[in-house]
């Protein structure tokens, strides 16, 4: 008996599939700690795990794996979605980098798809014309809770947002006005209302966009989605803007506009290799000491 | 010569090192090496011109790096596959020839 | 260094579309393929962009080979590319399953045209890839005087997410 036999509907590659695939989960917090749990039960092999941030004790009402010990060590978010992953998975290949994702970016280039969950419309925007420019598959997740005459709404989105497809902007979750409203606050997201279920469905949902993209299993192929959530009604639907949006080309990434617009080969050749670390003489000795 | 291309031109007559680059079907200029005062100091670095809406701002000019002391409220960014700095910086209108433009930007760090 | 190609399923599925359809003479039909490029470290990623045909008029009628195309064709892929700044990649199918190769005449007429592209685009490396009806490979190359590489793998993004040749 194999872990993965209960998921053989996937086909009979699956395994071999995913194990092979490597995915950039950007933001470790509420949701991409969910991305990153479910990936691992699944039997994705590789994961660039994006992150600067330390867990705190607000934190724990979400952050799944994330423990009360972790607060007292500070642990790195990343370092976190790490042990789930290789507690399912020791043969997993991981990269974490703790630093913002604008510094991740030759990494998460070797990304097969990448599932963000940032928290501003300015970064989402960002990321995804990052994917769409290096044609990686982009499966972005958000949830937010309104004050409304009846208490409040729980709600959020999916979104599968492909190279060719409709976009962020093309579904109206990017506007002006809404990268104009954070503008005016300087790009703080600030200390917004977040909690576990909402992210869990949410990412629940990505993941199964994101195997049907990889591990196809029924045969209504899926280029692009948009998955409205309503925490109130208890329902996840596709968005009616999706449909309306099937056959038109997204004018807001044009397919001219792939790669690196300055790139010149002859300066990447002339570029040098890093040259192998010299270890130093002592360290040198201590390994033949010990034989190896 | 299209239209950028003649913004372009007009620039090419403040700065000359400047590269007509596309972002999301818009025209963005990058000014290689482009010196410009900051307050008591000369300053050389590439700057990119952005003369359509970018994250919240009705145009943008996104610099190398931040420059301490001068213009307020740093973010960082990637534009046309290159990481930038902008401060907060609002109001210069698209609508402006692009040399006129860069010089309205500049004022966030004079 | 790893060279990879990554193209949309979209225009994939509508490039196989456009080499299936008939010729008056020649056997096969062929076309190019535009890209663009980035860097992961010292590792390429060739993206492509969008899809040329080789118009009917442009074929050589050479019953010895499956296609020819004439010094105009060559003529329209390298103005394309000279004035819109892409990486150019002539592209034909074999047809069949599985992973295709070139044949040993694919390699020769390559060499004779590829290299052409460092003319008018020095800043971009250029090559070929062949299809078959399930996979694709390419060469590629790095500069107008070096000898082609091997393209490790290819990959297609869309619908459907698939790779061929990654180890």
């Amino acid at each position: 008996m194999k872990r993965l036999d209960r998921q053989s509907f996937l086909g009979p590659d699956s395994e071999k599939t995913l194990q092979g695939l490597t995915i950039g989960i950007v933001g470790l917090g509420g949701g991409g700690a969910q991305y990153a749990q479910q990936a691992a039960h699944i039997g994705i092999g590789g994961y660039m795990l994006v992150d600067f941030d330390r867990i705190d004790l607000t934190n724990t009402n979400r952050l799944v794996g994330g423990t009360l010990l972790d607060v007292l060590r500070r642990r790195h978010k990343t370092a976190i979605a790490a042990r789930t992953i290789r507690s399912l998975n020791p043969s997993a290949r991981i990269v974490e980098i703790r630093k913002s994702w604008h510094d991740a970016v030759e990494a998460l280039k070797r990304c097969d798809v990448i599932l963000g969950a940032v928290d501003s419309f300015r970064e989402r925007e960002q990321l995804e014309r990052f994917a769409r420019r290096n044609l990686i598959p982009y499966i972005d997740v958000g949830m937010d809770v309104h004050e409304t005459q009846d208490g409040h709404l729980v709600s959020g989105q999916v979104i599968l947002s492909s190279p060719g497809h409709p976009c962020l902007r093309c579904y109206g979750l990017i506007t002006d006005e809404n990268l104009a409203g954070e503008a005016r606050k300087y790009g703080a997201a600030g200390g917004r209302p977040q909690v576990v279920w909402p992210n869990a469905v949410l990412a629940s949902s990505a993941i199964g966009m994101l195997m049907q993209t990889v591990t196809p299993w029924h045969r209504r192929s899926v280029a692009f989605a948009y998955l409205v959530y309503d925490g109130n009604k208890g329902t996840v639907m596709p968005s009616p803007r999706a449909a309306a949006l099937a056959n038109r080309p997204c004018p807001h990434h044009p397919a001219d506009e792939t790669g690196d617009p300055l790139f010149d080969i002859r300066g990447h050749l002339a570029v040098p290799s890093p040259t192998p670390r010299a270890w130093p003489r002592w360290l040198g000795w201590i390994a033949m000491l010990f034989g190896r | 010569m299209s239209d950028p291309q003649n913004k372009l031109s007009s620039l090419r007559g403040l700065h000359a090192d400047c590269v007509l680059l596309k972002e999301g079907g818009n025209p963005v200029v990058l000014l290689q090496k482009c010196s410009f005062r900051a307050g008591d100091n000369d300053v050389v670095m590439d700057l990119l011109l952005h003369p359509a809406p970018h994250s919240g701002y009705t145009t943008r000019l996104f610099f190398e790096r931040p420059i301490e002391n001068r213009g307020a409220n740093w973010n960082r960014h990637r534009v046309a596959e290159r990481e930038w700095w902008a401060p907060s910086w609002q109001n210069v209108q698209p609508s402006l020839p692009w040399t006129s433009m860069l010089c309205a930007h500049l004022r966030a760090v004079a | 260094m790893k060279i990879r190609f990554k193209i949309t399923g979209d225009l994939l599925e509508a490039i196989r579309t456009d080499l299936m359809r008939p010729h008056a003479f020649a056997h096969e039909r062929i076309g190019f393929i535009s890209a663009g490029l980035s860097s992961a470290g010292k590792d390429l990623i060739a993206l492509a962009r969008a899809y040329r045909a080789v118009s009917d008029e442009d074929y050589l009628n050479d019953p010895s080979v499956g296609a020819m195309m004439g010094r105009e064709a060559i003529r329209k892929a390298l103005e394309w590319s000279l004035q819109a700044g892409h990486a150019m990649f002539h592209v034909h199918t074999h047809g069949g399953k599985g992973i295709p190769g070139f044949s040993s005449l694919d390699l020769r007429e390559n060499r004779k045209f590829v290299p052409d592209f460092f003319k008018v685009s020095p800043r971009f490396p250029h090559g070929a890839l062949v299809l078959s009806d399930t996979a694709a490979c390419g060469q590629i190359w790095l500069g107008r005087t070096k000898d082609p590489v091997a393209i490790d793998d290819c990959t297609v993004v869309g619908a459907s997410f698939k790779t061929w040749g990654r180890k």
